[in-house]
C-alpha cells in the first residue's frame, strides 16, 4: 500500500495536477467562448498556436517559456484575425475560412517541428495531439526542496490558471456584456474590439500553456465541454463558470483514473491515453447534462 | 457644458446615410430634428430601413455618416452618457445565464467603470427601474423564463437606468401583451413629461396615434415629419407603404 | 522511418503510381469540397476526418481478434468509414436534440471522436509492439509508406466516388446552392444530403493514408475555397477546385519525398494553402489596381 502511495505521488499526482490546472485555465475561458458561440474559435486557436510556439523556440534557440508564449499568442491572434479577414474578403462561410487558416497554421507547425533545427525542442507531433500527461514525473532529489523538482509544465500551467481566473474576474462585467449584447457594449462606449483581442490573446496563452501537457484534443474539449455541461443549469455567468469548473474537475479525475488504473485491473498490459479518456468523458457529459436538466424540469 | 450645447436639439440629422456596405445603403439623405421632451414614432413598412436608421445613428452599422448626426449639439462620443438604446427583442440571446436584475444592471456598467463590481447601490437602482416597469417580483428570475412582454420591459428598464436624455427604441411595442403595452406607454409618457426625448420604431400604423404625439414617416428616406394626426394621412401612408416611389426603389431598400 | 524512402529509389513505377493516386484523390477532394463549403459543412468535414481514427483502431482490434491480421486494408477502410459517417450524423443530431449551438456541437463531437481515437490508439499500440508505427502513420499521412496495392485500392475508391459525383452533379448543385428551390421542385433533399455526406466520408477515407487523418480536411476545404476566387458556372468552379486539389496533392507528395522528415499531410496542406495565398494576393492586387484606375 505504501508502495502504491509513493507511485501515486510520483507518477499520477503530477499528471492529475497538470490536467486539473489545464481545466481551470481552459475551462474558465471556455465559458466566454461558449457564451459568444465561438467554440470552434477555441479549436482553431488550439491548432494555430503551434507554429508560433516552434518559431519562438527557433528564434531564441532556447526553451524559454516567454519566447514560446509570445510566439504562440501572436500566432493564435493572427490566425483568428486572418480567418476573419478571409471570411469578409471572400464571403466564405465562417467554418471554411477558419478551416483554411487553422489547417495551414497547424501544418506549418508540424513541418517546423520536423525540420532539423527544431529537433531539440523535444516535442513530437503526436504529443501535440494527445498530450504527454504520462511523462510528467515527480523526481525526488535528496537535499532539495520539493518545489524545485516539479516538472516545469506545472509552473506554466499554474500561471495560466491564475491568468484565466484573474482575467475573467477582473473583466467579469465587461465580458458578460460583450457576450450578451455586443451592440449595447458598443453603444455605451465600451471598447468591444479591444476586449475581444485581449480575450483572444489570453486564450492563446492558456492554450499554449496547456497543450504541451494535455494535447490539442483535450484543449479543444476543455474549451467547449465544461461550459456546455454547466449552461443548462446555470442562472448567472458566475454560476456557469463555477458549475463548469466543479463538474469539469470531477470528470477530469474520473477520466484520469479510468485511463490509468482501470486497464491494469482488466489485465491490459499498460495504461490508456489519459487526455483522450478525459476528453471522451467530458464530451459524453454534455448531452447527459442536458438530459438531466430535461428530467429535472419534467419531475 | 456651455449654454449653447445644452440648448441644442437632442438629435439632429443633416443628410444622414447608413447601410451594411457601400452597395447596400438602406438609409438615404435623412434629415430631421427632434426637440426636447418629444415622443416621436418612426413609422414605415417592413424593410424600410427603420432599424438601420436607429443603428446607424448610434454608429452600429458598418457604413454610417457620423458627421451628419449631432446629439445635443455634440458628437456621439461626447454625448454617449446622455443616449440610451433599446434593441429589438429578437437580437438578444435569451438563453444567456442571467437574471432580470443582471440585465438591467448592465445599463449601469458604463457609470460603474472598469474593475468595479455591481454593488448594492447599483442593484437597488436596477431594482427600482424594474419596479417602474412592474417587474419587481421577477428580479431574480432567469431571463429565459420570462414571457415576451416581460423581456421587453426588462430591456426598457435597462434603458431607464442609464438615465439618458435621449432614448432610441427599436420596436418597443412589437408582439407584447396588453399589460406590457400599457406599462411601456405610461413610462414613455412620464419620461417625455420630464423632458426626455424619445424616438421609437413602430410598425403598427393603427396604434401610432394612441401612443405618440408626433411621427416620422420613413421609407429609405424621410417622407414626412410632424404631428401624428396631420403626418399620417391616408394618402401619405399609401405612398410610403406601396413603395412604388422610384426614388425609394432606386436606393434599394423598399420591400 | 522504417520504410525505405521513395526518394532514394528515384521516380520508379511505384512513385508514378502514388502520384497518380494522389492526383485522383486531390481532384475528388476539391470537387467534393465545393459542395461541402456551399452547404456550410466545412467543420463537420473536420470532425468526420478526425473521426476516422477510432474506426481504424476498432477495425485493427477486430482484425486481431478474428485472426485475420490487424492491418487488413479493407477492414481499416470500413472501420474508418463507419465512424466518420457516425460523426457526420452525430454533429447535427447533437445540435438539434439538445439545442446546442452548431459550434458547440462540433467541438463536443470532435472531443468525443478524436478523444476516443486517442484512447483506442494507445490500446492498439500496446498490442502491436512488434510492428511499431503502423497506425501512427495514419495521423499525418505517408505517401512513402503506401504500397502500390494500397494506392490501387484508394484510387479505385476515389474514382468511383468521382464518377458518382459527376452523375449526380445537377442534383447536388441544386441542393448546395439553392435548397429552397430544390424543395419546391420536389427533390428528396434529405436523401441528397445523405449522399453528399457519403461522398465526403468516401473522400476522407480514400485520403487518410496519404493526407493523414488530422489534416485531410484541408484538402477538402482549401482547394475549394481557392476556386471561389474564380467566377463562372458551378461546373467550372468545381472543375477548378478539382484541379487545385490534384495540384496540391501531387505537389505535396513531391515535397514530402524531398524532405525525409516531412509527413505527406502537412506538405499537401501547405501546398494547398500556398495556392490559396497566391490567389488571395493576386486578386487583392487586382482590386487595388481597379480602385486606382
Amino acid at each position: 500500500m505504501n508502495g502504491f502511495l509513493q507511485e501515486f505521488v510520483a507518477i499520477d499526482l503530477p499528471a492529475l495536477a497538470a490536467a486539473l490546472l489545464a481545466l481551470i485555465a481552459c475551462g474558465t475561458l471556455g465559458n466566454w467562448l461558449v457564451l459568444r458561440k465561438e467554440s470552434m474559435t477555441g479549436d482553431a486557436i488550439a491548432h494555430a498556436v503551434l507554429p508560433g510556439l516552434v518559431a519562438g523556440f527557433l528564434v531564441t534557440g532556447t526553451r524559454s517559456v516567454a519566447a514560446m508564449f509570445a510566439g504562440a499568442s501572436i500566432a493564435g491572434v493572427a490566425a483568428i484575425m486572418l480567418a476573419g479577414w478571409v471570411r469578409k474578403r471572400m464571403r466564405l462561410e465562417p467554418g471554411a475560412s477558419l478551416g483554411v487558416v487553422f489547417t495551414a497554421f497547424f501544418a506549418l507547425g508540424v513541418a517546423l517541428l520536423e525540420s532539423q533545427g527544431a529537433r531539440q525542442i523535444d516535442l513530437d507531433p503526436e504529443c501535440v495531439l494527445f498530450g504527454s500527461l504520462e511523462t510528467l514525473f515527480l523526481v525526488s532529489v535528496r537535499d532539495k526542496p520539493w518545489y524545485t523538482t516539479l516538472p516545469h509544465e506545472l509552473w506554466t500551467l499554474f500561471a495560466a490558471a491564475v491568468l484565466a481566473i484573474g482575467f475573467s474576474v477582473l473583466f467579469m462585467k465587461e465580458l458578460a456584456l460583450l457576450a450578451f449584447d455586443r451592440n449595447h457594449a458598443r453603444q455605451t462606449g465600451a471598447a468591444p474590439r479591444m476586449l475581444e483581442s485581449l480575450l483572444l490573446a489570453v486564450t492563446s496563452a492558456c492554450v499554449v500553456a496547456s497543450f504541451e501537457a494535455v494535447g490539442t484534443i483535450l484543449v479543444v474539449a476543455l474549451l467547449a465541454c465544461p461550459a456546455l455541461i454547466a449552461s443548462p443549469h446555470a442562472r448567472s455567468v458566475r454560476g456557469q463558470i463555477a458549475i463548469s469548473l466543479v463538474a469539469g474537475s470531477a470528470l477530469t479525475v474520473a477520466g484520469y483514473a479510468l485511463a490509468a488504473f482501470a486497464p491494469t485491473m482488466f489485465g491490459a498490459p499498460s495504461a490508456l491515453n489519459a487526455a483522450g479518456m478525459i476528453a471522451v468523458l467530458l464530451a459524453i457529459a454534455v448531452p447527459a447534462s442536458h438530459m438531466l436538466r430535461a428530467m429535472l424540469r419534467g419531475a | 457644458m456651455t449654454a449653447g450645447a445644452s440648448a441644442a436639439a437632442p438629435l439632429e440629422l443633416r443628410g444622414f446615410s447608413a447601410g451594411y456596405s457601400q452597395s447596400e445603403i438602406k438609409v438615404v439623405d435623412a434629415s430631421f430634428t427632434l426637440g426636447r421632451g418629444t415622443l416621436t414614432a418612426l413609422v414605415g413598412p417592413n424593410g424600410a430601413g427603420k432599424s438601420t436608421l436607429l443603428k446607424g445613428i448610434l454608429g452600429l452599422t458598418p457604413v454610417h455618416d457620423a458627421g451628419a448626426v449631432r446629439f445635443f449639439g455634440q458628437s456621439l462620443d461626447a454625448a454617449r452618457e446622455r443616449v440610451a438604446y433599446l434593441p429589438q427583442r429578437s437580437e438578444i440571446d435569451w438563453n444567456f445565464p442571467a437574471s432580470a436584475l443582471d440585465v438591467v444592471a448592465m445599463g449601469l456598467y458604463r457609470r460603474l467603470g472598469l474593475f468595479r463590481r455591481v454593488n448594492r447601490a447599483a442593484r437597488d437602482e436596477a431594482r427600482a427601474a424594474l419596479a417602474l416597469v412592474g417587474l419587481e417580483a421577477q428580479a431574480a428570475q432567469p431571463i429565459g423564463e420570462l414571457s415576451g412582454g416581460q423581456r421587453q420591459r426588462v430591456l426598457l428598464a435597462r434603458a431607464l437606468v442609464q438615465r439618458a436624455d435621449l432614448l432610441l427604441l427599436d420596436e418597443p411595442f412589437a408582439n407584447v401583451d396588453e399589460l406590457t403595452e400599457r406599462t411601456i406607454a405610461r413610462v414613455l409618457e412620464d419620461l417625455r413629461a420630464n423632458g426626455t426625448t424619445i424616438l421609437a420604431v413602430h410598425h403598427d400604423i393603427g396604434t401610432v396615434r394612441a401612443n405618440f404625439a408626433s411621427a416620422i414617416l420613413f421609407n429609405v428616406r424621410v417622407l414626412a415629419h410632424g404631428p401624428a394626426e396631420s403626418t399620417l394621412t391616408d394618402a401619405a401612408i399609401v405612398r410610403a407603404y406601396t413603395a412604388s416611389n422610384a426614388a425609394n426603389l432606386s436606393a434599394g431598400g423598399a420591400a | 522511418m522504417n520504410a525505405p524512402s521513395l526518394a532514394a529509389t528515384g521516380l520508379g513505377a511505384n512513385t508514378v503510381l502514388v502520384l497518380l493516386g494522389c492526383g485522383i484523390f486531390g481532384a475528388l477532394a476539391g470537387a467534393v469540397g465545393t459542395f461541402v463549403i456551399a452547404r456550410r459543412r466545412s467543420l463537420i468535414a473536420d470532425v468526420a476526418g478526425h473521426a476516422a481514427l477510432p474506426g481504424v483502431c476498432l477495425a485493427f482490434l477486430a482484425g486481431e481478434a478474428l485472426h485475420i491480421g490487424g492491418r487488413t486494408p479493407w477492414l481499416l477502410l470500413i472501420g474508418a468509414a463507419c465512424t466518420a459517417l457516425l460523426a457526420a450524423w452525430f454533429v447535427p443530431w447533437l445540435s438539434r436534440r439538445f439545442a446546442i449551438g452548431a459550434d458547440g456541437a462540433t467541438a463536443v463531437s470532435l472531443a468525443l471522436f478524436f478523444g476516443l481515437g486517442a484512447v483506442l490508439l494507445s490500446l492498439v499500440q500496446s498490442h502491436e509492439s512488434g510492428s511499431q508505427g503502423g497506425l501512427r502513420r495514419l495521423l499525418f499521412g505517408s505517401a512513402a509508406a503506401t504500397s502500390s496495392a494500397d494506392v490501387k485500392t484508394l484510387a479505385a475508391l476515389a474514382l468511383v466516388t468521382l464518377v458518382a459525383l459527376a452523375l449526380l452533379f445537377k442534383e447536388l448543385s441544386l441542393l448546395a446552392f439553392d435548397e429552397q428551390h430544390a424543395r419546391t421542385l420536389g427533390f428528396p433533399v434529405r436523401s441528397l444530403d445523405l449522399l453528399l455526406t457519403l461522398l465526403l466520408v468516401a473522400t476522407v477515407v480514400a485520403g487518410m493514408q496519404l493526407a493523414g487523418i488530422v489534416l485531410v480536411v484541408s484538402m477538402v476545404i482549401t482547394p475549394a475555397a481557392t476556386a471561389r476566387f474564380f467566377h463562372g458556372s458551378i461546373a467550372r468552379v468545381t472543375a477548378i477546385a478539382a484541379g487545385f486539389g490534384a495540384a496540391s496533392a501531387v505537389c505535396g507528395v513531391l515535397v514530402s519525398l524531398e524532405f525525409e522528415h516531412l509527413p505527406t499531410g502537412p506538405a499537401m496542406t501547405l501546398c494547398a494553402a500556398g495556392l490559396f495565398l497566391l490567389a488571395l494576393l493576386a486578386t487583392t492586387r487586382g482590386r487595388a489596381e481597379a480602385v486606382q484606375s
